[in-house]
């Protein structure tokens, strides 16, 4: 799995490389690289521009980070949502979980706003 | 004729507006329409009685039927049964269903039960068969069945699906459904008992037992022999001695269980029968269950195995992506194990015995959120929520509180000492200038009430939201419309609480009725757990305790009677009515018939108890006791409202154990809209996730005076659902609709968040005056008054 990340102020960002899907055949390897990554930052927005489609598990595994992020008084933000996840987030009402950003730089600059 | 003038079923293009059908049902005469209907021939009374279901299913879908307007109702209670039972045939199922149990207003039961059993049994299986979903219908379909002839209700069991016979089995008392078993042919008894037994663990089969011995002797000796010899040894082998515990009245056992040390429990427990230990269970606190539970595992591991299968049972809501039959949203038996520390094979296909037909509710929105200090966070959704008939525009906002950087405090504003009596609430009023629209916004602020943003303004806390139920001059209104003068029960006051209230280590109103509370212990830790009464207290030192609530008084039972019983206890020359009210003895009765306080209770001692009240006078004090486990520390702050939402990250609504009566009944102040998936209102709510505490509020305009569409406000079931998304692990509901208000304080000033319904006494978008509200304190500062 080609995940990037760069830390933009103290917000870490996560982006795939590729275009990927994220569901049960994948998302122990992402869970176990996305863990290295979050270590210690509690501010993450993933952008899943590249991200065609995902599954219960891949949703558990967003939430877990939301978990995770929101327990150590952060947050996870989320960008580059395509139609098909969108319809995913509809059906599971995530909307009410995650704020969701048009841009990466509106996502990073969400955390700043206050 | 049609109801009104505007035909519904018509060809026209043009459909009828919410504004044109409201206003056609709002004219209708009842008296007249039910005339016109018993002159009509069944063909034409099917079709005006189809009409108007129509109607106000149309104005309840689009959330413009104003509770207990409906008209309904009334025409079932006036209409002949045996004329509508004719026209029953002719309608729908879903319709008949909507017509039966899907209103506001209830028909009584007496009625229903009339009707139900002249419908030909085929229909009425078809209506029940429709019931099998939600939280509302099961129960009321389970009741109407326990109260119809038993050889009605053969008739219709043995014609309705296995789900929803299973379905409502699961709602019933056992002798209940031993005396339907009873009449059922052996074959469908015996298909009835194998779908109770589902995978055979040990609940199930404890739960199929009890109701085998139960029956009476040849009709079970009938079914025991259809089952093959694996079974019939297993259900044989389900015996255990009938100790106190099995017959014990449920919150006593539980009150009782929860001052022991988890060992003692488990000693006690492992010797009940397993359908037992689960109902007890189902109302333990989860920390102590568990801790019961890791003891129990090494005497009778099966048992446990059931039981924690049988926690997930009654899952009601989906959330599911691929499918709402196999997929929950969390259970309450993995939040168990996961507290128990011990691994149990994840068997999901054994917990969704209650499938979920629940249309999807799926939803879009935004969320954004916003840092306001102190630890403080707000959070503002805006959605659209689909439901089976539109989409609804919703509000909401909440707040995350880290318990760590604030003080929470429950606070009053009409104090014991200015309750005002009730026979003056309509001169006070009258005083202060009610009838006058310039004084009326303010009139309630002169009775002492307040308006939340004030008092967060004015007390230095940083957030505020409002609290619990208390006898307010609505309730005095509504019982006037149903025919009650409850200036006439003595003691009752404007402002009295209904339920438990501590402030500051100060008991103020005990728990009267059983009802979610949060509480905020010295410690500062924060729970929601249920409180209710065990014990009274007398100040000559004897202490009273009761073995049923509402209940028929027999024998040398104790029964504690209070305002869901109605306003009078029966006379009985064996009997002795103590009351009592805000801890007060206010009348001793001999003989019953005691007027019941609605701020209180009624104790109901046999005569040959009477030394037990030995100088006992009107005026005395006693001391309340109640279940709330001392392990969870000193209570320093609880407010009880309810219904409890979520318990433990699963569903909870029961509006029967947490005593709310069915609103426009005669309870009056114990009653709300119950009905748990029909009714949107602006509700407020509390919930706990993790270390957080969230207040929070749905905006609801449609009842206020303004535009209607701004929120729509929420059911109790969507309500649930919402905090389940939030990932509440225990949630409850405070007082809802116009007194909904959510305040937080802001680098711009003191703000309400949430838009307030308004109502009669004030406009949408202001403020209503209430009695009870949760304040937060930056845990640094000194609390001020408030």
């Amino acid at each position: 799995m080609n995940i990037s990340t760069k830390v933009v102020d103290d917000v870490l960002v996560i982006g795939f490389g590729e275009e990927a899907n994220l569901d049960s055949s994948n998302t122990d390897e992402f869970r176990e690289e996305i863990a290295r990554h979050i270590e210690g930052k509690n501010k993450i927005v993933i952008n899943l521009a590249n991200v065609a489609f995902l599954d219960s598990s891949g949703l558990g595994t967003l939430i877990a980070i939301w978990r995770n992020a929101s327990s150590n008084s952060g947050d996870l933000r989320l960008t580059g949502i395509r139609p098909a996840v969108r319809t995913i987030f509809e059906i599971t009402r995530l909307h009410r979980v995650f704020e969701v950003y048009e841009t990466e730089e509106e996502a990073i600059a969400s955390f700043h706003s206050v | 004729m049609r109801v009104g003038e505007i035909p519904f079923q018509s060809n026209e293009i043009r459909l009828p507006s919410i504004a044109e059908v409201s206003s056609s049902l709002n004219k209708l005469d009842v008296d007249a329409f039910v005339q016109g209907v018993r002159r009509a021939s069944i063909g034409e009374a099917t079709e005006l009685l189809r009409d108007l279901i129509l109607k106000e299913q149309f104005l309840s879908e689009n959330n413009s039927l104003e509770a207990y307007t409906e008209k309904l109702p009334l025409v079932l209670e006036s209409l002949e049964v045996s004329f509508f039972s004719e026209v029953a045939g002719r309608l729908e199922a879903t319709l008949l269903r909507k017509a039966l149990f899907g209103n506001f207003r209830a028909v009584s039961d007496t009625r229903l039960v009339e009707i139900l059993e002249s419908i030909r049994p085929a229909k009425t299986a078809e209506v029940f068969d429709e019931m099998v979903f939600g939280v509302d219908m099961p129960k009321k379909a389970a009741r109407a069945l326990s109260d119809m002839s038993a050889a009605k209700v053969a008739m219709v069991v043995s014609l309705m699906s296995d789900h929803s016979v299973l379905r409502c089995f699961l709602e019933m008392r056992r002798s209940a459904k031993a005396r339907i078993l009873e009449m059922l042919d052996t074959e469908r008894a015996f298909e009835v008992c194998v779908l109770m037994l589902g995978d055979r663990n040990e609940v199930r089969l404890a739960r199929v037992a009890a109701i085998l011995k139960e029956m009476e002797e040849e009709r079970s000796f009938a079914l025991w022999s259809r089952f093959d010899s694996h079974d019939w040894q297993k259900l044989n082998a389900m015996k255990w001695p009938v100790s106190a515990w099995d017959s014990m009245n449920l919150r006593k056992a539980v009150s009782c269980l929860s001052g022991m040390s988890p060992s003692q429990a488990a000693e006690i427990l492992g010797r009940v029968s397993p359908e037992r230990q689960l109902e007890i269970f189902r109302h333990l606190e989860s920390d102590f269950v568990a801790e019961v539970l890791d003891v129990l595992v090494s005497l009778c591991p099966l048992n446990v195995k059931a039981i924690l299968e049988e926690m997930a049972v009654r899952v009601l809501i989906p959330n599911s992506v691929s499918s709402p039959r196999d997929e929950v949203y969390s259970d309450r038996a993995p939040y168990l194990r996961k507290n128990m520390g011990i691994d149990f094979p994840a068997s999901r296909k054994n917990t969704a015995v209650v499938f979920s037909s629940y249309p999807r509710r799926s939803g879009s929105g935004m969320r954004r959120s916003k840092n306001l200090g102190y630890g403080m966070k707000a959070i503002h959704i805006e959605e659209s929520l689909k439901t089976e008939s539109r989409i609804k525009h919703i509000l909401i906002d909440l707040l995350e509180l880290d318990p760590a950087c604030v003080q929470m405090k429950c606070c009053r504003s009409i104090s014991k000492e200015d309750l005002v009596p009730i026979k003056q609430i309509e001169e006070r009023l009258r005083d202060i200038g009610w009838d006058n629209p310039t004084s009326k916004e303010t009139a309630f602020g002169k009775l002492g009430l307040v308006r939340l943003a004030e008092v967060v303004e004015k007390s230095g806390a940083i957030a505020g939201i409002n609290g619990g139920f208390y006898f307010d001059y609505g309730h005095y209104r509504d019982s006037q419309k149903i025919g009650l003068n409850l200036s006439q029960i003595p003691g009752l006051c404007y402002g009295d609480l209904i339920g438990w209230f501590v402030s500051d280590g100060t008991e103020s109103s005990p728990p009267i009725v059983n009802r979610a509370s949060l509480v905020v212990t010295k410690a500062g830790a924060i729970h929601i757990v249920k409180v209710f009464m065990t014990e009274v207290v007398l100040p000559n030192g004897n202490s009273l305790e009761w073995d049923g609530i509402n209940t028929k008084r027999e024998g040398e039972k104790t029964i504690l009677f209070n305002s869901e019983y109605g306003l009078t206890t029966k006379v009985n020359d064996h009997y002795i009515d103590v009351a009592i009210s805000r801890n007060i003895i206010y009348d001793i009765v001999r003989g019953g018939g005691a007027t019941i306080p609605i701020s209180g209770f009624i104790l109901s001692l046999p005569r040959e108890n009477w030394k037990l009240l030995e100088g006992l006078a009107v005026g005395n004090e006693v001391e309340i006791k109640n279940n709330f486990p001392k392990g969870l520390g000193e209570v320093e702050q609880a407010m009880s409202c309810g219904p409890q939402l979520v318990r433990d990250s699963q569903l909870e609504i029961d509006f029967d154990f947490e005593d709310f009566g069915e609103k426009d009944s005669l309870v009056v102040p114990f009653s709300l809209t119950r009905a748990v998936d029909i009714f949107d209102a602006a509700r407020s709510f509390i919930m706990l996730k993790g270390e957080k505490l969230y207040m929070g509020v749905v905006s609801g305009t449609l009842f206020g005076s303004g535009t209607p569409n701004i929120s729509a406000g929420m059911t109790f079931g969507e309500l649930a659902q919402l905090t389940l998304d939030l990932g509440a692990e225990q949630a409850l509901a405070l007082d809802g609709g116009g007194s909904s208000s959510i305040v937080a304080r802001t680098l711009e000033g003191v703000k309400v968040l949430n838009i307030p319904t308004g109502g009669s006494d004030v406009p949408q978008g202001r403020e209503r005056f209430i009695n009870t509200y949760w304040l937060a304190f930056p845990a640094s500062e000194k609390v001020k008054v408030c």
